[in-house]
């Protein structure tokens, strides 16, 4: 590798190029190579694509078709048992039990608990009907791919405050950039010369092995018992609104069809229940409106 | 009472928003530990995104679903890689996406098959002022002190991959003119961030 050839502000150059994706296949290969060889060029890339990052947010989203899902889950590795939430049982408990379990089988119990981390009660969804306690694992799902399709139609419609790019013209033949250069002057050196040995285009991610799974775990942890809150106060507020719902439910079929209700649940059965005697005779009839003393 | 459920959806949007960032992380952390449930709403949460920018490079429906098979593949096997204080889990796994993207499109260069998605807009779309990050603040406000070209250059190179022969037939620019100035256009953005 060539790499004492090359200096420093040409390895930036060709570092962002890389992420731009400006290259032409045999500079690409090269970069490839480079980036396999080279740290520091490696770590040029990385910093060009952290720089330069952020311009995704200025992508508007498509929705892939469907099958794509499918053909990755069929390439990922089969699930292995999960690490983290391994149950061990205290001793004594094997004493007490009865059916001591010789094969706890971590499998499916870590996973369930996951799962239910990973749930996120939404009473608030509009289309959800009021059951907070059936389908926990499909659920959260959808709101996020909502979402996402949420934010693409934000982007879509500009709303007042959108933010354009400073000039985003279609180009306007601007007379500034002269052309004295003769038009059909190919492209001729590439910043890196192509290795002998046609170089297999192969991808090759190396980053740095370091820290990151630490911080990561920490924060996931601290997400979790905060997740854990908002999902009691949220459960809390469904089984609330469940009741006002079947309690509005009752009134109203009281009101408006008062034959349909069960007798368990007709009014006065229930005021019976709660220890307060009612002549069912007497009831119903409403006293006459006001103006009726006065007809005749 | 319509205005109250208007004021729910609105609160529910602002709340989602607010959390969708995290989510990302906390399922991308997820996934490092071969948690494929969590994977597979990491998908269902990013698909969009990161189809929308490799489509926008390989420009074929079938290209972009081979991407975005291994693209995902690859987030699966380095997701422990992944550092949140570097980076958003976003342009994480935007910026592995673009990098099989543009392999795969300069591969494949103007082979049959599929015929192209044509773009009628190839620039950029509008961010909502609120979803402005202070990294793409920056960003921007660099790349608008270049002169107008070669901002557009630019872009139209990020956002479509064109390689620099494609971008000189797209922009009417001699070949060497355009390579020279795509790379002081880089070295510009780059003093200016570092500033």
């Amino acid at each position: 590798m060539p790499e004492d050839v090359i200096d420093a502000p040409d390895t930036d150059v060709l570092a962002g190029e890389y992420v731009l994706g400006t290259l032409d296949p045999e500079e690409r290969a090269a970069a490839h190579n480079l980036i396999s060889a080279d740290a520091a060029f490696a770590a040029k890339v990385k910093v060009w694509e952290r720089r330069l990052g952020e311009l995704h947010l200025m992508v508007e989203p498509i929705e892939p078709e469907g099958d794509v899902w499918p053909r990755i889950k069929a390439r990922l590795p089969e699930p292995k048992p999960q690490p983290e939430p391994a149950i061990t049982l205290p001793e004594f408990n094997l004493e007490l039990e009865p059916e001591p379990e010789p094969e706890p089988e971590p499998e499916p119990e870590p996973k369930e608990e996951r799962a239910a981390e990973l749930e996120l009660p939404s009473p608030f969804e509009p289309t959800a009907t009021p059951e907070p306690a059936s389908g926990p694992a499909d659920a959260p799902a959808t709101p996020s791919a909502e979402h996402v399709a949420e934010n693409g139609k934000a982007a879509e419609a500009p709303p007042a405050d959108v933010v354009e790019l400073p000039s985003w013209q279609p180009a306007a033949s601007e007379p500034a950039v002269a052309k004295p250069a003769p038009p059909e002057a190919p492209v001729a050196e590439a910043p890196v010369k192509p290795p002998a040995t046609a170089p297999a285009p192969m991808p090759s991610f190396i980053p740095p092995k370091a820290e990151p799974t630490a911080a990561m775990i920490e924060i996931a942890q601290k997400l979790r018992s905060v997740r854990r809150h908002l999902a009691g106060w949220r459960v809390l507020a469904a089984v609330m609104a469940l009741a006002l719902v079947a309690l509005a439910g009752l009134v109203a079929v009281w009101r408006y069809a008062p034959e349909r209700v069960p007798p368990m649940l007709r009014p006065v059965a229930l005021m019976r229940l709660a220890g307060i005697s009612v002549d069912t005779g007497a009831l119903p009839r409403r006293p006459l409106p006001p103006e009726s003393q006065f007809e005749e | 009472m319509q205005g109250f459920s208007e004021r729910l959806a609105r609160e529910r949007d602002a709340v989602v928003d607010i959390d969708t960032g995290v989510d990302i992380t906390w399922l991308l952390a997820a996934a490092s530990n071969g948690d494929q449930d969590a994977f597979e709403r990491l998908y269902a949460a990013t698909s969009a995104k990161l189809y929308g920018v490799v489509l926008r490079i390989v420009r074929r429906h079938d290209l972009a679903a081979t991407v975005m098979e291994d693209a995902y593949l690859a987030i699966w096997n380095s997701a422990g890689e992944f550092n949140p204080g570097q980076s958003s889990a976003l342009a994480w796994m935007v910026a592995i996406a673009r990098r099989l993207a543009i392999d795969v499109s300069r591969q494949s260069g103007a082979t049959e098959g599929e015929p192209e998605v044509v773009e009628e807009n190839e620039g950029p779309g509008a961010v909502p002022r609120h979803a402005l990050t202070d990294a793409l603040k920056r960003l921007l406000t660099c790349i608008g002190r270049l002169e107008p070209d070669r901002q557009r250059m630019l872009l139209l190179a990020y956002y479509g991959a064109f390689s620099r022969e494609q971008l000189s037939v797209k922009l009417d620019m001699p070949a060497d003119l355009l390579k020279d100035a795509l790379r002081r256009s880089l070295i510009e953005v780059e003093e200016c961030l570092k500033t």
